[in-house]
Parts: structure tokens; C-alpha cells; sequence
């Protein structure tokens, strides 16, 4: 048997920010999947989708869903690997990938919401 | 009175060297109103006296004979056969080293048990009696005291089956949680400061088998979702 | 744990049964990742949309291909399922519906909306 590792004082937070992203996303991913409904329906034209994404508060609050979307992902990947991965190595790695992934897709993302491109 | 219950146990001699597997029985309707375990007890009464299982009162009040029973963990002594569909799959508790046919080594279970020290703790001196408890204080202990340690809940936890290494398991925190509610316990602060852990604690992620597990109908999702938010409560 | 060859681990996943509150709790984490892969889709089509009009149609014809009415499906029945057990599991977090059988009524809940609403988008959809 090992010897006792002592408690690393965290889990509060990540449970704390899981939920306080869900809370966000759960007001504002449905306007995601509005906006997608009313495309593939054909009653919104394109001059329509670029009138309301090009919105200041539309962008302020676009934005704001991109980064619950992350936080929310990136604590729950984390939560799905802990439980299954067990190799530390292997775990710290792969979060290491995927937060870079997350990362780079954030600020692409970012780049055409204020249409930096 | 002479219908016959068919039942498939686990099977494991660790001398014969082989590896574990079911062995198939057929034992008689006893008594009205029959449990599993008194049909374990008449196959190794009456046909197989080599098969070990741990078993005590015999009434759900020792917590020795937890064992998987068709899928579900409960106790064979308080599992009516009537209700079960036959042939009846009686395995060991889930994720154990099994020791024995039905019996699993519980020190690991145990350990973690003592880790969330089970005792009250205080630093205000003796009173000249006893510490006292008012009425309503004490009905907060009711649903958290009454576990029997039987490990039903930690064993049918998958959380706890990947992780049982470091997350604590249903049975140990539903008892963290009876320190943590009983008013005369003085080292609350300690116990939460033994918990805020990802591992020890927050594994749970509501899986709620714990809760569908336990022979006395406790809730152990519900403890542990009270420490998260006193957790929370402390912290904000 | 360290295992040994003397004792082997008792069958855990392979022979417990299916409990519907489990099931949820498998299906929000199924559908979480999904959500993220859906996420890749929809970044595609958000770009596509918001560039050349020959771009928004490509992103029209993508969406009611085969391939595109069936990720919008999973994405679509993903969502609602991650949307409704998410708001199951912040109740149960602040404290509500804490009981053995509200716990077991709100996970049968879930799940039946999500199919009955995953039903009818795959009328829509597919």
C-alpha cells in the first residue's frame, strides 16, 4: 500500500467553474442552435445572418459563448481523462495537446467574430 | 412448496489455481417469504459444503453478506429469492480482490473508511455530562447515520471502480457527511480541508448507483452533493 | 489496488446492471464530447455562412447533405440532452429534487424528452 499523498487542495474550483460556464452556456447555446435552425430552414438569407452577427452586443455576447464553450470543454475533457487515464504521463501530455487545440480553435474562432481576417 | 430456484454462483478456489467461474445450483423453496441467503446457506448445508461467503446476523443489520445479485449489489439476507429473476447471477462485490468464491478482501474499503476519521472530534473541554444535542440538530443524522458499512454503495461505483485507488467512495463520504452535519463534531474545518481534493472527493459525477445499491435506502449522492456545496459555502 | 495473481478483481462493468441514472450520467458525458466535435462542424459553417455568398451556399448545400442533416441530427439530439440533464444536474447540485425518487423520475424525464426530441428532428432531418 502506498503511502498516504495528502489532499492537493483543489476540485472545488474546476466543480465551481463547470458550473458557473454551464449556467452561461445554457442561456446562450441555444441562440447558437437557433441561428443554425433558421439557416438550414431557409428563412434567414445571408444579409440576415451578417446583420446580426455584426452587432456590437451580438459580438460581445458571441464572444462570451465561445469562451464558456472552452472552459466548459476543456474542464470536462479533463474530467473524462482523470477518470480513465491513469498513466500521468499520458494524461498530462494529451491535456497539454488539447488545450493547445483549444486554444488555437478559440482564437480562430475570436478572428471571425471581429472579423480580423 | 417443491418448486426448485435455480441460481449460478461465482466461483474461486485460490489453491486449485484456476480461474474464477460460475457454477450452476438448484436448491428447494425452504419457507415462505425465502432469501438468498438461505438458499446459499442450504447449497453449502446440503450440496456443497466448499462454497465461502461471509454472512453474520442474517437480518441487514451487520453488513457482511453485500454480494452482486443479478447485476444489482444488495444483501442476501434481506433479498427475497421471490423477487428475483432465475437463474439467479450471485457474484462478489464488483471491481474486489476476491479472496474466495463469494468472499473480497474489504481492507481497502475499510481504510478509507478510517481516512474520514469516523469519530467525533473536539477541542472544547469535557462537559461535566455530556454534550448535549438539540432535537432538530439530531434529525439532520437521520438518513446519513444509519449505514451499516456493508460497501454495496462504494463497490457498484464506477467512478470508484476506475479511480478506488484515491477517490473515497460513496459509503466513506456519506459518512464524511455525518461529521460534517452533526453539530458536536468540533473539527469541521479539518474535514473539509481532508476532502477538497479531484480525486477524493469530486469524482463523483451522479452516477447515483450508490443510491440504488444501498439496502437501507440511504442516499449517498445526496451526502456528497451536500459537502460539495458547503464546500462551495466556505469558499465564496 | 495492487492486484495479484492469487486474487483476481471481481467482474465490475460487464455484469452490473444498467440503471437509468446511470445512463444519464453516461449519455450527458457521450453527448459533451459530441458537443465538441459538433463545435468543429459549426465553426466551418459560422465561417462559410458569414463569407462570400458563393460561401454561404456551400454552407446551405453542406447542411442538407446526407452527412450535414445527419452531424445536425447528433448535434441537434446532443444538445438537448446535455441542455436538460445539465439543468438535472445544477438542480441536484443547489439541492433540489435530492431524493431517491426524484433522482430516478428526473433522470426517466430527460432521457424521455430528448428522445421524443430527437424524434421529431430526425422527421425533420432525415
Amino acid at each position: 500500500m502506498k503511502h498516504d499523498q495528502g489532499v492537493s487542495h483543489h476540485g472545488v474550483g474546476e466543480w465551481y467553474w463547470q458550473r458557473a460556464s454551464a449556467v452561461l452556456l445554457m442561456f446562450l447555446l441555444p441562440c447558437a442552435f437557433y441561428v443554425l435552425g433558421m439557416v438550414y430552414a431557409g428563412v434567414w438569407q445571408q444579409s440576415d445572418v451578417l446583420r446580426i452577427v455584426q452587432m456590437p452586443w451580438v459580438r460581445v455576447l458571441h464572444s462570451l459563448l465561445l469562451m464558456a464553450l472552452l472552459l466548459h470543454a476543456y474542464l470536462g475533457i479533463k474530467v473524462v481523462i482523470e477518470d480513465y487515464l491513469h498513466i500521468t504521463g499520458i494524461r498530462v501530455s494529451l491535456m497539454f495537446l488539447i488545450t493547445s487545440l483549444l486554444a488555437v480553435f478559440g482564437i480562430a474562432w475570436l478572428a471571425l467574430i471581429w472579423g480580423w481576417a | 412448496m417443491d418448486k426448485m430456484i435455480r441460481l449460478s454462483v461465482f466461483r474461486f478456489d485460490p489453491e486449485a489455481g484456476d480461474k474464477p467461474f460460475m457454477q450452476a445450483f438448484e436448491v428447494p423453496v425452504t419457507k415462505p417469504g425465502m432469501k438468498l441467503l438461505d438458499a446459499l446457506n442450504y447449497i453449502k448445508w446440503h450440496i456443497d459444503g466448499t462454497l465461502t461467503y461471509r454472512r453474520s446476523c442474517g437480518e441487514g443489520v451487520c453488513g457482511s453478506d453485500g454480494l452482486n445479485i443479478n447485476g444489482v449489489n444488495g444483501l442476501a439476507c434481506i433479498t427475497e429469492i421471490a423477487g428475483l429473476k432465475q437463474p439467479i447471477h450471485v457474484r462478489p462485490l464488483p471491481s474486489m480482490l476476491v479472496i474466495r468464491d463469494l468472499v473480497v478482501d474489504m481492507d481497502h474499503f475499510f481504510d478509507q473508511y478510517r481516512q474520514i476519521k469516523p469519530w467525533m472530534q473536539t477541542s472544547t473541554p469535557v462537559p461535566e455530562h455530556e454534550r448535549l444535542q438539540a432535537p432538530q440538530d439530531r434529525a439532520k443524522l437521520d438518513g446519513q447515520y444509519e449505514c451499516i458499512l456493508c460497501g454495496c454503495c462504494t463497490t457498484s461505483c464506477p467512478s470508484w471502480w476506475w479511480n478506488g485507488d484515491r477517490f473515497l467512495g460513496p459509503a466513506a463520504l456519506l459518512q464524511a457527511n455525518r461529521w460534517i452535519v452533526d453539530s458536536r463534531d468540533e473539527a469541521t474545518g479539518e474535514r473539509f480541508d481532508q476532502l477538497e481534493d479531484a480525486f477524493r472527493l469530486y469524482r463523483c459525477h451522479q452516477i447515483m448507483n450508490c443510491m440504488e445499491a444501498c439496502p437501507k435506502q440511504l442516499n449517498p449522492t445526496a451526502a456528497i452533493n451536500h459537502i460539495k456545496r458547503s464546500m462551495l459555502k466556505r469558499q465564496s | 489496488m495492487i492486484s495479484n495473481r492469487q486474487q483476481p478483481l471481481s467482474p465490475r462493468l460487464s455484469v452490473y446492471r444498467w440503471h437509468l441514472t446511470m445512463v444519464a450520467s453516461l449519455a450527458h458525458r457521450a453527448s459533451g464530447l459530441f458537443l465538441i466535435v459538433f463545435m468543429v462542424f459549426y465553426f466551418i459553417l459560422l465561417s462559410l455562412m458569414t463569407g462570400a455568398p458563393e460561401q454561404f451556399d456551400l454552407s446551405l448545400s453542406l447542411m442538407h447533405s446526407l452527412y450535414g442533416r445527419v452531424l445536425l441530427w447528433l448535434g441537434f439530439a446532443s444538445f438537448v440532452y446535455h441542455f436538460l440533464n445539465g439543468i438535472r444536474f445544477l438542480l441536484l447540485d443547489a439541492g433540489y429534487g435530492e431524493s431517491r425518487y426524484a433522482m430516478r423520475l428526473s433522470a426517466r424525464m430527460v432521457l424521455a424528452v430528448t428522445l421524443l426530441m430527437a424524434a421529431g428532428a430526425a422527421v425533420a432531418l432525415l
